[in-house]
């Protein structure tokens, strides 16, 4: 949701150390942040905050648990949209979500999962709600690396 | 007959005034004895209350380099010898430092060991850090602190509450090292960050 782009950010973790001369604050240990619908939960998170202010989060993931991360979509009172993977990275700036290894995205209406996608690397961009797969755990996608999988419910167009 | 027992008489009456004089001398021996006796085997009660205060001080420990350090002061420090520690009311302490601003912590009340190598701040414990061009303004309370000076070390087990520049973080247990710029919080953190400044 674009409006959770505004809201202040809450984080919960069982430690925090800050390092003042590089100024990074790590949370480890049921790490868990929510900024208005948007939450993310991890083993332990980076997170770097840049002179203007913008934060930048990174998520690993830990204890047989994926970092994941859970927030509604715009456009429709129950539509959510969910992402695990090994590793996240958010960038508050620009509102983008990139999920390495083993990276898994679903869209959900209410409890049902409408599309679900697999990959070694998916970005998802919650502004233009729109997301790219690729089968390297980086941004690009190399011949023979490896399969992508998805999954697109069909529309039945009697809800539209 | 009378004589003899007249004589016998007075002869009886000194007897008595010999033993009575000698009760007498014996009795001031005693107390004599008693009393020297007393001041050397029993020590001198060690005083568990302060012999001495100071009020109004500002005490400044200079590193080698003969620059300040940090500063020590307060309304009224009190020196107890039982254990040669200080009690000081409402002390005010400031860590001064070529690499970052000054850090002042102050609080109701402060138990230091002699050398001031720790300090035990009590009650109403603020840190106060201005901002720097690589740090934010820090401030940092809770209800008890340990400050080791010389090794530029804070810690606490308590309850503490962090602001750092717009950054609100509370937890249970803090552990702060100036000289590497380490700070931690050791348990139940909860940190709120505040929408970055609408562009």
């Amino acid at each position: 949701e674009k409006a959770d782009a505004d809201k202040p950010t809450n984080i919960e973790a069982d430690q925090m150390s800050y390092d003042d001369v590089r100024q990074v604050n790590v949370f480890t240990g049921n790490v868990v942040l929510t900024r208005g619908t948007l939450i993310m939960k991890a083993h332990k998170m980076v997170v770097t905050q840049d002179a203007a202010g913008y934060q930048y989060a990174t998520l690993y993931a830990g204890q047989g648990k994926p970092a994941s991360f859970r927030q509604k979509r715009d456009g429709g009172q129950d539509l959510w949209i969910e992402g695990e993977a090994e590793r996240i990275e958010y960038d508050n700036k620009a509102d983008v979500a990139k999920l390495f290894s083993k990276a898994k995205m679903r869209r959900l209406e209410g409890k049902k999962v409408t599309d679900e996608v697999e990959g070694e690397f998916i970005s998802y961009d919650n502004r233009t709600e729109f997301y790219a797969v690729n089968n390297t755990p980086s941004d690009t996608s190399k011949p023979g690396a490896g399969r992508v999988k998805a999954i697109i419910q069909p529309r039945n167009d009697s809800k539209k | 007959m009378k004589d003899r027992r007249a004589s016998a008489n007075r002869f009886h009456l000194w007897v008595i005034l010999a033993i009575v004089m000698m009760l007498a001398l014996g009795s001031f021996w005693l107390l004599d004895v008693i009393r020297r006796g007393m001041d050397d085997t029993t020590p001198e009660a060690k005083r568990t209350e302060p012999d001495y205060y100071v009020e109004q001080f500002n005490f400044v420990r200079l590193a080698k380099t003969g620059q300040a350090r940090y500063h020590v002061s307060g309304t009224r420090m009190v020196h107890y010898p039982q254990n040669d520690s200080f009690e000081i009311n409402r002390p005010v302490m400031k860590g001064l430092s070529d690499k970052r601003p000054t850090t002042t912590i102050v609080a109701d009340r402060a138990v230091s060991n002699s050398d001031m190598s720790e300090v035990q701040l009590f009650g109403n414990v603020k840190i106060d850090r201005p901002a720097s061009p690589t740090s934010q303004h820090i401030q940092l309370t809770s209800d008890h602190l340990v400050v080791l000076p010389d090794e530029d070390v804070m810690k606490t087990n308590r309850p503490v509450k962090l602001i750092s520049g717009v950054n609100v973080l509370t937890g249970v247990g803090m552990f702060a090292n100036q000289a590497t710029g380490e700070f931690n919080l050791t348990s139940r953190v909860n940190g709120v960050l505040p929408p970055r400044a609408a562009p």
